[in-house]
């Protein structure tokens, strides 16, 4: 007797659970524990020069704790982490599979082929959410209580977790289906994140919604650094999209290009490399 | 899934679970604050639970600082410092360490709703308009090096008198002082405790004592507190207080009061050394307004840095402004460089020339 063929999302849920445990002990672990162990190093120095006397001065003026902790959120994790992360682990979701010419044996498998790609998504989701957010709670508990209550700034911790969750699976989603796509989507994903959106972002117009950083960004309750003419100019043209405006969007964005992404992968004939 | 995965799994999820508990009985309980004695100076125990704003200064600090000694040269002589001097034997410059002001402009009948009440305890009964309430209820604690003696016999000698009041050495202004005249109460000097001294009305003064022993001090108000808090220790000059409580004010011109109207709070601190540096901060009236404050500030300070260029001392200063915050709050840091300031004693320094002031 023959067992039926799993369905879609049971078809993805294995999925997951295969690559989970790939992606998370890959090499690309060494790089995303150094983006996200930054961070939380230099909560631990910020955290020890104020024990001895020492206050971080920007400027030669003293900052607490919730305004460093803003600036880090936008710094290392809003404009940096969330982005890059999904570029590399989006973009390999299923490169990595022609590159080692593996995806062969996922095909043979008696499951619908989209299924590889959310499954390998869900994958990629847990495995990059389980490391920036216990980094962003880290930095958190170490850096606010200089000068600021952990109370006070509770809520937008909450925003600041949701926000990044969000950002990772909007760019995640793009990313995937890039490289579902494209032959090198890592040069396309790196041109996207340090090209088109910083110069999008700081133009006046339209533009600038053709981008997932003006959702993602739009969402974050901390001011906007202003450490180069870039940021002022994004500062200066940016506009805030409403809470449902942005949450619908990233909803979109992951929605459809997952979809297309999965449809790319049914249909698509990778041709691998002898 | 590995055993490994699932025990990573595990371990991130903790460490998120744990953060977030520890921020909710935060936020339930008002904030893990450490206990011990509260921020600020210990002058604010004798400042009024109703002060809405609350300024210090440590003037022995200023009165060293580099920044005073280059600005000496176009600072006014002082004729009234020679004459404070020489009548009571206080140096401005080397016999005041701190001084601490409590404005209670938060009680006035026009602040409060409350109907216009008189100022009770004094025979000169009046109605005070809110100006004349924002004096009669300020007090300032000046901490320094005092001739009590010298101090007591030279207002007896204006026709002051000296009272105890609840073992204070309370000295009270007589009728015909300049305060009497401009029809407010009569000023007050209270010797509160060795070296320190609480100037202003006779109302205010008394007030600040009371403050003293029923422990209703401005300590007790949490939303200066979190203010004074906030400010940066380095510092040695700061004012906090309700914006509001000033812009309902019917001296403010209606233009202030309606650009001020989304900011309720603000707080400025300036460390003066060689230059100075500082932050201002302020909190909005909602999130909304807090969002709106930032796009002003953040459109100026974007103006200011493309229109920079020209001077480079200027855009020192102009890169300075830092501009952070997150929902109702905006905390704007700047500094003020030492050539900058050179530049303007020097800018003074001509104008005196032309003046012919020397």
């Amino acid at each position: 007797m023959t067992r039926p063929s799993p369905n879609f999302l049971s078809a993805s849920a294995r999925v997951f659970d295969l690559s989970l445990g790939e992606m998370l002990w890959s090499r690309r672990t060494v790089f995303m524990s150094l983006v996200t162990g930054v961070p939380v190093l230099m909560a631990l120095a910020v955290r020890a020069a104020d024990a001895f006397g020492g206050h971080v001065r920007i400027s030669n003026v003293a900052v607490n704790g919730p305004a460093i902790f803003g600036m880090m959120i936008w710094f290392f994790f809003v404009r940096f982490t969330v982005p890059v992360l999904a570029v590399f682990y989006g973009t390999a979701l299923i490169a990595d599979e022609v590159e080692d010419k593996t995806i062969t044996y996922l095909f043979t498998r008696p499951i619908p082929r989209g299924a590889v790609l959310v499954g390998k998504f869900l994958a990629y989701l847990a495995c990059t959410i389980g490391v920036v957010l216990p980094s962003v709670v880290i930095v958190w508990i170490l850096i606010v209580p200089m000068g600021g209550s952990l109370g006070e700034n509770f809520l937008n911790l909450v925003t600041d977790l949701c926000i990044l969750a969000l950002g990772l699976a909007a760019y995640g989603a793009v990313f995937a289906c890039i490289g579902s796509a494209l032959k090198r989507p890592v040069i396309v994903g790196l041109v996207l994140i340090l090209g088109w959106e910083p110069a999008v972002l700081a133009v006046p117009g339209y533009l600038k919604r053709l981008t997932v950083g003006y959702y993602v960004q739009g969402l974050v309750p901390h001011a906007m650094p202003n450490d180069s003419m870039l940021s002022l100019l994004q500062g200066m043209v940016r506009e805030t999209p409403s809470l449902a405006e942005s949450l619908t969007v990233i909803g979109l964005i992951t929605v459809i290009c997952l979809a297309i992404g999965a449809r790319n992968v049914a249909h698509r004939e990778y041709v691998l490399e002898q | 899934m590995t055993r490994r995965t699932r025990w990573f799994l595990v371990g991130s999820a903790l460490i998120v679970v744990v953060g977030l508990c520890t921020g909710l009985v935060a936020y339930y309980n008002g904030g893990l604050s450490l206990l011990g004695p509260g921020p600020g100076p210990a002058e604010l125990a004798y400042v009024p639970e109703t002060a809405t704003i609350v300024a210090y200064a440590n003037v022995g600090e200023i009165m060293k600082s580099d920044l005073r000694k280059r600005l000496q040269a176009v600072l006014p002589a002082g004729q009234g410092k020679n004459q404070l001097q020489s009548e009571i034997g206080v140096d401005l410059e080397h016999d005041i360490d701190t001084v601490v002001a409590g404005f209670g402009i938060a009680a006035t009948p026009e602040t409060t709703g409350a109907p216009e009440t008189t100022a009770n305890d004094t025979p000169e009964t009046t109605k005070t308009s809110p100006g004349q309430n924002a004096v009669e209820r300020t007090v300032v604690l000046i901490r320094g090096r005092f001739d009590q003696p010298r101090i007591e016999g030279v207002l007896k000698e204006h026709g002051g008198t000296v009272e105890d009041y609840k073992g204070k050495h309370l000295l009270e202004e007589g009728t015909g002082s300049p305060m009497s005249q401009m029809g407010h109460l009569p000023g007050a000097v209270a010797f509160l405790e060795p070296g320190l001294i609480a100037l202003g009305s006779v109302q205010a003064v008394r007030e600040a004592i009371d403050t003293r022993s029923d422990g209703k001090s401005v300590r007790k108000n949490a939303e200066v507190m979190k203010f004074v808090a906030s400010l940066d220790p380095a510092s040695n000059a700061w004012v906090t207080g309700r914006l509001d409580a000033v812009t309902k004010n019917a001296n403010v011109p209606a233009v202030a009061k309606e650009r001020l109207a989304a900011v309720q709070w603000i707080s400025m601190s300036a460390r003066v050394d060689g230059g100075v540096s500082g932050v201002v901060r302020a909190e909005a009236r909602d999130d909304q307004s807090g969002e709106d404050l930032r796009s002003v500030v953040r459109g100026g300070l974007a103006a200011a840095r493309l229109m920079g260029g020209q001077n480079a001392k200027l855009d020192v200063a102009i890169n300075s402004l830092q501009l952070s915050g997150s929902g109702r709050d905006l905390a704007l840091s700047f500094t003020l460089p030492p050539d900058l300031l050179d530049m303007a004693n020097g800018i003074a320094g001509l104008r005196n020339l032309a003046s012919g002031k020397h």
